[in-house]
């Protein structure tokens, strides 16, 4: 019997094209659009050769000036050129940098000046560039002064010779802030079981809906009826969030950090508040439908927002300026545990985050419980 | 004017839906206009980027004076000492580059020995990174050449030696007058790519609910056997959604236009102007076709929903379209959000308005109604259909 309840309640819910579509179909599509959008984002910001102008004063002369050639054979790497160069007058340099085709150009004269159109890097690099110039052109003087055979024992030759003195520390998985965007998504859809938990508790009360006075003149306990009505939403909406992992995982290829037994618990967990929040809401909130609609989607929108899926940076600013708040926001505590499982070593984080969550949900069961239990109408 | 007057009746129902997207996308754009300003600089400034510096080598001359050096390049973060406060700081862009200096640094380097900094970069942001680790290398490069050629050198005289460097820094002059207009037209860009992500929705929202309502198959029979003939009822609905779109359109302009601190009336602004009327046209066909042949008000939200999200991502009204990804560009590419985000980064980078400049963006709005066209010739399908359903 027991099961005969949970295999056609389970029906019901998959025939819910609304709730399938926004648990199902909007997070693969949401996370697909991501993909596309973010991915690249970042991919392409090396270095890139900057376009400059270089203008000579005239009257300048200067046999000991390298600028010019300097400019020219600067690299980024083998064969990429730092800069690329066009000598232009003053008129005509400064109406290519109006029109954007430069960057920056340098007047060479008594003292190098560069005029550029705002700040920036490459307005940096260029600027920094002129100054190592001016330093190593200084350098090359300094030595000479104190030791004139320099140049004969390879100067020069040590000046090109450029080295790097950084190296960089492997520390396992590389910071990429567009997961956070992911993240959220895959913890906004575990939330979005307010809307199921919502239905659940609505069909089960006779005030609330004509399903609902039909099942309390029923000969079935209504306490028993609506744990395998949740057990049968927990069932299908975590269906929707497998489907979504394995989109990510296998499609998408979004890195977890590789704990997927830990990551399922999250989501799980993350999944059990959301429905319990919204057998909450629609116990102890006594407004229409609609009202209870409003409720749940903007707080599940609301919480989103504040993890950073639309605006990543708005995650950071949670936590430097209101740092309470990440502790008490689902859809933060679910996608911090993914965050936590991605970057960090070890697993306290994780578990300070799904504790928080899994008593949260208990503390929401229990106020539905006590909202629900022995709820009797005399007349509906 | 019945018809005129009920297609307002039904959109009325959905004004709060139109007025939250409304107050959602000022107060974004608000957001944006306290950015613009906040980076409004007159005077150059070197682009300083934040870093936090671990020094594992004890202060001594020589680290002091390459940790005043490096002041010109970087901004030093203080943060939590905990690898978990690190590691955040480095996530989420509070720092993009950790850099140790370890210990025996110093006396390794002096004596000649091969000797390297660690660092721990972010890579979304390799640009700043590249430019830390020029200025690193430069300083020390430099250090590494004056004692190889000094090889009785006081520590005092290195360090003199590096920093008193007679060299003033470069002068850096910024060309103002090319400012201002700049930065307005940026606002607009900003502001007309989003406004279209708006009017997606909206229009899908509200012109696809009311014509939904208005072709059920019962309100279709009772209209054709009711005296306003069938073309005056279409003309009646032509014009009600025309009405509605352009009001709700000048309404965000007219706002759009308030908002922006450096508004000026220009070319480039009616052009933006122009061209978004022509993306209303497209979205108002394509909710047009959505509103008659969807039966289900739940529906067409999720579709409003979906279909705003993807032309926005794919067009480039979100993420700008310099950064997207080859593939995501040829997808986009079949979109008409695409060419009017494009036509908009035209306009807005514009800096004369000759015939050669103006022929693409003329091109990318000929595109858009190309696009207007296809709609409603399926809008004509649809209608035909439907049409010989009901009687």
């Amino acid at each position: 019997m027991v099961f005969q309840l949970y295999k056609s309640r389970l029906k019901c819910l998959f025939r819910n094209r609304v709730n399938i579509f926004w648990s199902y179909a909007f997070p693969i599509l949401l996370a697909s659009l991501f993909y596309f959008a973010f991915t690249d984002m970042f991919s392409s910001n090396n270095l890139e050769t900057i376009s400059i102008a270089y203008v000579e004063d005239v009257g300048y002369k200067n046999d000991m000036d390298y600028l010019k050639d300097v400019l020219e054979e600067a690299e980024i790497s083998q064969g990429l050129p730092l800069f690329n160069v066009r000598y232009l007058n003053v008129e005509e340099a400064s109406k290519a940098l109006g029109e954007d085709e430069i960057t920056a150009y340098i007047v060479n004269g008594e003292g190098v000046r560069v005029y550029v159109k705002k700040n920036g890097i490459s307005e940096t690099i260029v600027k920094s560039f002129l100054d190592s110039y001016k330093r190593s052109a200084y350098t090359i003087q300094a030595i000479l002064m104190k030791n004139p055979d320099a140049l004969s024992q390879g100067l020069l030759d040590d000046i090109m010779e450029y080295k790097s003195f950084t190296s960089e520390l492997d520390k396992g998985a590389k910071p990429d802030i567009t997961l956070t965007y992911f993240y959220a998504l895959l913890a906004m859809t575990c939330m979005m079981a307010v809307n199921w938990g919502l239905d659940e508790v609505i069909n089960i009360q006779g005030n609330r809906s004509s399903r609902g006075a039909r099942i309390n003149v029923s000969p079935i306990h209504k306490m028993k009826l609506l744990i395998i009505n949740m057990l049968a939403a927990f069932t299908a909406h975590a269906a929707g969030i497998c489907l979504l992992i394995i989109y990510m995982l296998k499609v998408l290829k979004i890195s977890f950090g590789g704990q997927l037994p830990q990551m399922v618990l999250a989501c799980l967990i993350g999944e059990m508040f959301g429905l319990f929040f919204g057998a909450a809401v629609g116990v102890w909130v006594n407004k229409s439908t609609g009202v209870q609609d409003a409720i749940t989607t903007s707080f599940t929108l609301i919480s989103a927002f504040l993890s950073g899926m639309m605006i990543v940076e708005i995650k950071g600013l949670i936590v430097k300026k209101v740092p309470i708040v990440p502790y008490i926001n689902p859809v933060s505590l679910i996608s911090d545990s993914f965050y936590s499982l991605y970057y960090y070593d070890d697993l306290d984080r994780f578990y300070v985050n799904t504790s928080i969550l899994l008593f949260m949900s208990v503390a929401l069961g229990v106020i539905s419980y006590l909202g629900l239990r022995r709820k009797t109408y005399a007349s509906i | 004017m019945q018809v005129f007057r009920t297609y307002f009746k039904i959109m009325k129902k959905h004004m709060l839906s139109l007025f939250l997207y409304g107050i959602m996308f000022i107060a974004i754009t608000l957001l944006v206009t306290f950015q613009i300003f906040r980076d409004d600089n007159k005077e150059f400034a070197v682009s300083k980027v934040p870093i936090l510096l671990i020094n594992n080598d004890g202060d001594n001359e020589f680290v002091e004076a390459f940790i005043t050096y490096l002041e010109g390049y970087v901004k030093y973060i203080d943060v939590e000492d905990s690898e978990g406060a690190r590691k955040d700081a480095l996530f989420y862009h509070d720092v993009y580059y950790i850099l140790t200096i370890p210990k025996g640094f110093t006396d390794e380097f002096l004596s000649g020995k091969e000797i390297v900094l660690t660092k721990e970069i972010q890579p979304d942001k390799m640009m700043p990174v590249q430019s830390v680790d020029s200025a690193i290398d430069n300083y020390l490069n430099m250090a590494k050449t004056y004692i190889n050629y000094n090889s009785e050198f006081e520590i005092g005289e290195l360090t003199n030696f590096l920093s008193m460097n007679p060299v003033e820094d470069t002068e850096i002059i910024i060309e103002s007058s090319k400012k201002k207009s700049i930065d307005s037209a940026g606002f607009n860009m900003y502001y007309f790519n989003y406004m279209g992500y708006i009017m997606i929705v909206c229009f899908i929202l509200s012109v696809g609910t009311v014509m939904m309502s208005l072709n059920g198959l019962d309100i279709s029979r009772r209209q054709s056997v009711s005296p306003v003939s069938s073309r005056g009822l279409n003309f009646q609905l032509i014009l009600a959604n025309l009405v509605f779109v352009v009001a709700y359109l000048s309404i965000l302009i007219i706002i759009g236009y308030l908002a922006n601190p450096l508004r000026s009336f220009d070319f480039g602004f009616m052009l933006m102007v122009i061209n978004s009327f022509v993306f209303a046209l497209v979205t108002l066909c394509i909710s047009y076709l959505i509103g008659i042949s969807i039966k289900e008000k739940n529906a067409i939200q999720a579709l409003s929903t979906a279909l705003s999200l993807g032309l926005a991502f794919l067009g480039g009204m979100f993420v700008p379209q310099e950064i997207l990804g080859s593939a995501t560009i040829k997808v986009g590419s079949f979109l008409p959000s695409y060419w009017y985000v494009r036509a908009n980064n035209t306009i807005g980078s514009l800096s004369n308005y000759g015939i050669k400049n103006l022929r693409p963006i003329f091109q990318y709005m000929a595109i858009q109604i190309g696009f207007a066209a296809v709609f409603i010739a399926m809008i004509l399908v649809v209608a035909k259909k439907k049409r010989q359903n009901a009687t």
